[in-house]
């Protein structure tokens, strides 16, 4: 089991949620987001968690009581730990597929005198504090203010502490089983990322699906929906639904219903879960994984002169579409880029759109033209910047153009293309591939506005406008600080995904955007302004702002860049 | 003509130099073998000679054009082939050489025709439609190649171009230097394989702790130190001098 541990150390350190180095001098991996910036964000975080859990210890105090009252009590925690370990599983999935499924680095180990199963408890043990900070979070404050509202006994407080450490097994089981399941049946599949970008795509949408289902849920009714009611209902008509994870159920009656033998039944069964694992991975794992296709292309039929046409393009062009190949050729990528900052505006905007849709009075009004009035126009272009705003600041497509590079910079450096050059075309490509994400969701918004709220055309175009330069300081932000610090030594492209400081462009534009809206505010309702000439002027602002900004960026990032090493 | 003025490679301020003081003219017409221990300071004089990385002193010029003042018409002198040829992996052979050729100007005509002869020369044509990343490391060494010779420089600048090649295209390899030094232009290459280095070069330069201990013909090397029976041995007593 020593090796398990040794084995543990290593590979959290060589796949560490560690961030790209910026140069080899600088091995500290603390070194990209600064020691006491991460000091900052775990106390943050820390106080966060332990506001939630004590919040949530309290509200199950009192619960306790009223819970005892209902008619299967333990069924309704088992189904709220089944929410928990769903989240759980979401939030594995993708660490435990990049830890078995992605990497590459099982040759590494498989020539050492390693058991199959260290090798496997070895990675499965990255993703154990993760699993450990839900649990402490979500459940075992949960668990721990319910039995002390119900005045427990000792043993079931033991109960508590046990089911907490025990949490996690079922979950991650599950995955891993499913991963070695999966990367036996994908043998021969070449383009393995191509199957982990379905399988996101795929996640991303059933969980946009069900936030969108709980939403619609939570809106259809005046008070919001009774859970403690639904729980009951699905119980009381469907209670094998709460055996779906029997670990669960088991926990929930040892703890609730005081069943020692369910208590031991759980423990049998984790440990039953643990020894099936151990067979079926021991067995499968090292063939499965070393299967996994090693991605070489089929040759390709079409000869030379006829595949590639030998177009010659400017300096600049061969540098957007080195950007475009790059990019859109690497899962890590494309997920890091366009999925997500498509996803998370349209997740925020869900959040404020469904209440209204399903407050019937509002959307009467808006369809009516009530809401679209000499006010209205400012706002509504603001709010329709905001979707750009929102979507430009989760994009990475600039924020990593240069690190993702990788030590591959250098021998560019070594080719006569200036910097300025560079920093062109990745501004360029950065601007387009943002604004073929943004521009279409502004016009949505703007258009629906109206035709459908039958608002001032002229919405369109002051959105539009105000969204582009928006999106052009973002990018040009974004440039800015990876040319001063580019991250060129990585040992894999999720490592260089891992960065933050690309938010901090976006965040300062929200901020000046909601100022807008104050100024709006004050201008328009106070001060009497036309809104029209408010528009015209935070336009031309936005707008005399991001054409020098992008100016100032090329030459500053040329200075810098020419001095990297 | 490459030369090489004083020029001095400090990582850290008053920390050790990984080139000190170096200087060394590397002439046209001539096969250059460059070579020394692990750590000499062999890839750091190369990457300061084609501007990946800058001389804390110092001055290179490459055919009578500064580095460090025009960086860009300087590079345009030289092709360079680093001893890692894994960049621009997303990229399929071909695209690489395209987009080598449109930074270094080719025309479509002359490009085609490079391309062409160049992946035949190397038996790389069945290649060029896989990404890098899917080539093997040879593959990829071939590829790099093929990009720094696709534009034709007057001077090569190539750090272990033989490490992974077969022998058919290491052959072909070196006849292509001997061809290009035969031209009147300059190849400068780094390596570890001394019989390569001592059937190959006209000149040596040896270098060891960031000090050129030697340039110069093999020849007179061989009668400076007479003793020795090979330039293995050679190499090892100057070195070991140092």
């Amino acid at each position: 089991m020593s090796n398990v541990f040794t084995l543990a150390r290593v590979i959290k350190k060589c796949n560490k949620g560690s961030y790209a180095m910026n140069n080899q001098k600088n091995k500290s991996a603390d070194y990209y987001i600064g020691s006491t910036a991460k000091a900052v964000l775990y106390t943050l975080g820390g106080i966060l968690g332990a506001g939630i859990a004590s919040v949530l210890a309290v509200l199950m105090f009192h619960l306790a009581p009223e819970l005892a009252k209902l008619e299967n009590p333990s069924g309704v925690i088992s189904l709220y730990l089944m929410l928990v370990s769903v989240i759980m599983l979401i939030i594995t999935i993708p660490m435990i597929m990049s830890s078995f499924f992605l990497s590459s680095d099982l040759e590494s180990y498989i020539h050492m005198p390693i058991k199959p199963y260290e090798l496997i408890l070895a990675k499965l043990y990255t993703v154990v504090p993760t699993c450990y900070i839900i649990t402490s979070v979500a459940v075992l404050p949960m668990l721990g203010g319910l039995t002390a509202g119900s005045g427990k006994g000792v043993l079931e407080y033991i109960e508590v502490v046990v089911v907490s450490l025990m949490f996690p097994v079922f979950p991650i089981i599950l995955v891993a089983l499913l991963s070695i399941l999966f990367m036996h049946i994908c043998k021969n599949v070449r383009k393995k990322e191509n199957i982990v970008t379905g399988i996101t795509y795929g996640i991303s949408i059933l969980t946009f699906g069900f936030y969108f289902f709980l939403n619609m849920m939570n809106n259809s009714s005046e008070d919001g929906v009774d859970y403690i009611a639904v729980a009951n209902s699905i119980n009381a008509n469907a209670p094998w639904v709460n055996w779906i994870i029997p670990t669960n159920m088991l926990s929930a009656q040892a703890i609730i219903d005081s069943k020692a033998v369910s208590f031991l039944i759980y423990i049998g069964v984790c440990v039953v879960l643990c020894l099936l694992f151990a067979f079926v991975s021991g067995r499968f794992y090292i063939g499965s994984a070393l299967g996994i296709g090693a991605g070489h292309s089929k040759p390709s039929k079409k000869s030379v002169q006829s595949a590639e046409s030998f177009e010659v393009r400017s300096c600049q062009k061969a540098l957007m579409k080195n950007e475009k190949n790059s990019l859109f050729r690497s899962t890590v990528y494309t997920i890091n880029c366009f999925i997500w900052p498509i996803l998370f505006p349209v997740f925020m905007i869900a959040a404020i759109v469904i209440p209204l849709i399903n407050s019937g009075e509002i959307m009467e009004s808006f369809f009516a033209g009530d809401i679209a009035g000499p006010q209205m126009t400012l706002f509504a272009s603001l709010g329709c910047a905001f979707i750009a705003v929102l979507m430009a600041m989760m994009s990475k497509v600039t924020s990593i153009s240069i690190s993702k590079e990788g030590p591959g910079f250098f021998a560019l450096r070594a080719m006569p293309v200036s910097y300025r050059t560079i920093l062109r075309a990745k501004s360029r490509f950065g601007l387009f591939v943002n604004l073929i994400m943004a521009l279409p969701l502004v016009l949505i918004g703007a258009c629906f506005c109206v035709f459908f709220g039958k608002m001032d055309v002229m919405i369109i175009p002051f959105a539009v406008l105000i969204a582009v330069s928006f999106v052009s300081i973002i990018n040009d932000f974004q440039l800015l600080l990876e040319a001063r610090n580019p991250k060129l030594y990585w040992p894999s492209e999720e490592i260089v995904v891992k960065e933050l400081r690309g938010r901090i462009g976006g965040l300062i534009c929200l901020f000046v955007l909601m100022l807008y809206f104050a100024i709006g505010g004050l201008g328009v309702f106070i001060l009497g302004i036309n809104e029209y000439v408010l528009l015209g002027a935070m336009s031309v602002v936005t707008f005399a702002a991001a054409v020098p900004f992008h100016r100032f960026v090329i030459n500053h990032g040329e200075k810098t860049l020419s001095k990297f090493e | 003509m490459i030369k090489i003025n004083n020029v001095s490679k400090e990582y850290e301020k008053g920390g050790v130099k990984a080139v000190d003081s170096l200087t060394w003219e590397v002439e046209d017409g001539k096969i250059t073998g460059f070579i020394g221990p692990n750590g000499a300071g062999k890839s750091t004089t190369l990457k300061m000679i084609t501007g990946v990385i800058f001389p804390t002193q110092g001055s290179i010029t490459i055919n009578e054009i500064d580095i460090s003042a025009q960086p860009i018409e300087a590079k345009r002198q030289f092709a360079f082939v680093s001893d890692t040829p894994d960049n621009f992996l997303k990229l399929k052979g071909i695209e690489y050489l395209n987009f080598v050729a449109d930074i270094y100007g080719v025309s479509s005509h002359d490009r085609k025709e490079r391309i062409t002869t160049l992946a035949e020369r190397f038996e790389m044509t069945n290649a060029l439609n896989k990404t890098i990343a899917d080539l093997s490391h040879g593959m990829r060494q071939k590829i790099m190649l093929m990009g720094a010779l696709i534009h034709m420089p007057p001077v090569w600048i190539l750090d272990e171009p033989l490490v992974g090649l077969d022998p058919n295209s290491a052959h072909i390899l070196k006849e292509m230097m001997k061809e290009h030094a035969a031209k009147g232009n300059t190849v400068l290459f780094s390596t570890h394989v001394l019989e390569v280095a001592e059937k190959l070069c006209d000149k040596i330069a040896i270098i060891n702790k960031g000090k050129l201990v030697y340039s110069g013909t093999l020849e007179h090397l061989k009668e400076k130190y007479s003793g020795e029976d090979s330039l293995e041995n050679i190499f090892l007593e100057v070195v070991k001098n140092v």
